[in-house]
């Protein structure tokens, strides 16, 4: 895996990697039975009140950093990317955009409240470079690499 | 509003369907009331206009968004946690929603719709006259 996941050691953390083994586990048994189970979101994310980490996908596509995440129901000036010292910081808050409005809810399943999720990204970067698009609920930003041909892959010999 | 079974929309419904809804995911919902409408919020991420079924057939709503691929997808993910899945749910809806009214919006992949409530459904005063 080229990029590492940072996550700070709270107890809240630890039991969201408690309930990805216990998905692992399980696979897609319960999967089903919940909500977008799959997403690997805090299991207090239904609370609205604890940070929740929008699932992403990293890929790299030739000398470029793709990375995608899941955030619907944002504007795009409400969303924050910041790639500094290294690493990609997103985060923003989603707001409670029913509020102004007196009304019975018979459901409320979506999250809302702030998010941030940050990347250690282990190549250098051409930061003036990096773009960021949102769209359909999905934010992508690429990466391009700043010196690609420095990238050393050497070969192992097995003996 | 009460959420209905897939596993009997499948069976009612045409095979295809049941093929292409045999591995979605369920997507979350807001699900509010006032006294004019019922409004429904789900969060589909990856699910372009082009994409988004949302079909009434007597009393169900199903909704189905299907994820735009990527299209220029490179050597394969490094890292992946978005599940590469369509979306399905379905509803129950009752008798006092205006079906030929019924409004639908999809902004930065949240789709909203608006079922209204007809004209004889809704609250109403009676007034009271003396003899």
């Amino acid at each position: 895996m080229a990029l590492t996941l940072w996550k700070d050691k709270s107890p809240a953390h630890l039991l969201d990697d408690l309930k990805g083994q216990l998905d692992r586990w399980f696979g897609d048994y319960f999967a089903k039975s919940k909500p977008s189970a799959a997403s690997p979101e805090s299991i207090f994310s239904e609370t609205g009140t604890l940070m929740r980490f929008p699932a992403v996908d990293i890929e790299e596509q030739g000398n470029t950093y793709v990375v995608h995440a899941e955030i619907p129901g944002m504007k795009k000036d409400e969303i924050d990317v910041e790639y500094r010292d290294g690493c990609l910081v997103i985060r923003g808050e989603k707001k409670f955009e029913h509020e102004d409005k007196r009304k019975d809810f018979h459901r409320i399943e979506r999250s809302y409240g702030s998010f941030q999720r940050t990347f250690e990204i282990p190549e250098d970067i051409d930061a003036d470079a990096v773009k960021a698009e949102y769209k359909n609920g999905v934010l992508e930003i690429r990466l391009p690499m700043l010196n690609p041909e420095k990238r050393r892959v050497k070969r192992i010999e097995i003996t | 509003m009460t959420e209905k079974n897939t596993q009997s929309v499948a069976r009612k419904d045409d095979a295809d369907l049941a093929s292409r809804i045999k591995d979605t995911l369920v997507p979350h919902v807001d699900i509010c009331e006032d006294k004019d409408s019922v409004t429904l919020y789900a969060d589909l991420p990856g699910v372009a206009k082009e994409g988004l079924d949302v079909h009434i057939d007597r009393d169900t709503l199903q909704i189905y968004g299907r994820r735009v691929p990527q299209a220029d997808a490179g050597t394969g993910g490094n890292y992946t946690e978005m599940p590469a899945r369509d979306y399905y749910r379905a509803f129950t809806i009752g008798e006092e929603v205006d079906r030929e009214h019924i409004a639908a919006h999809l902004t930065n992949g949240v789709l909203k719709v608006v079922l209204p409530k007809s004209e004889r459904a809704k609250p109403k005063k009676i007034d009271i006259k003396c003899a």
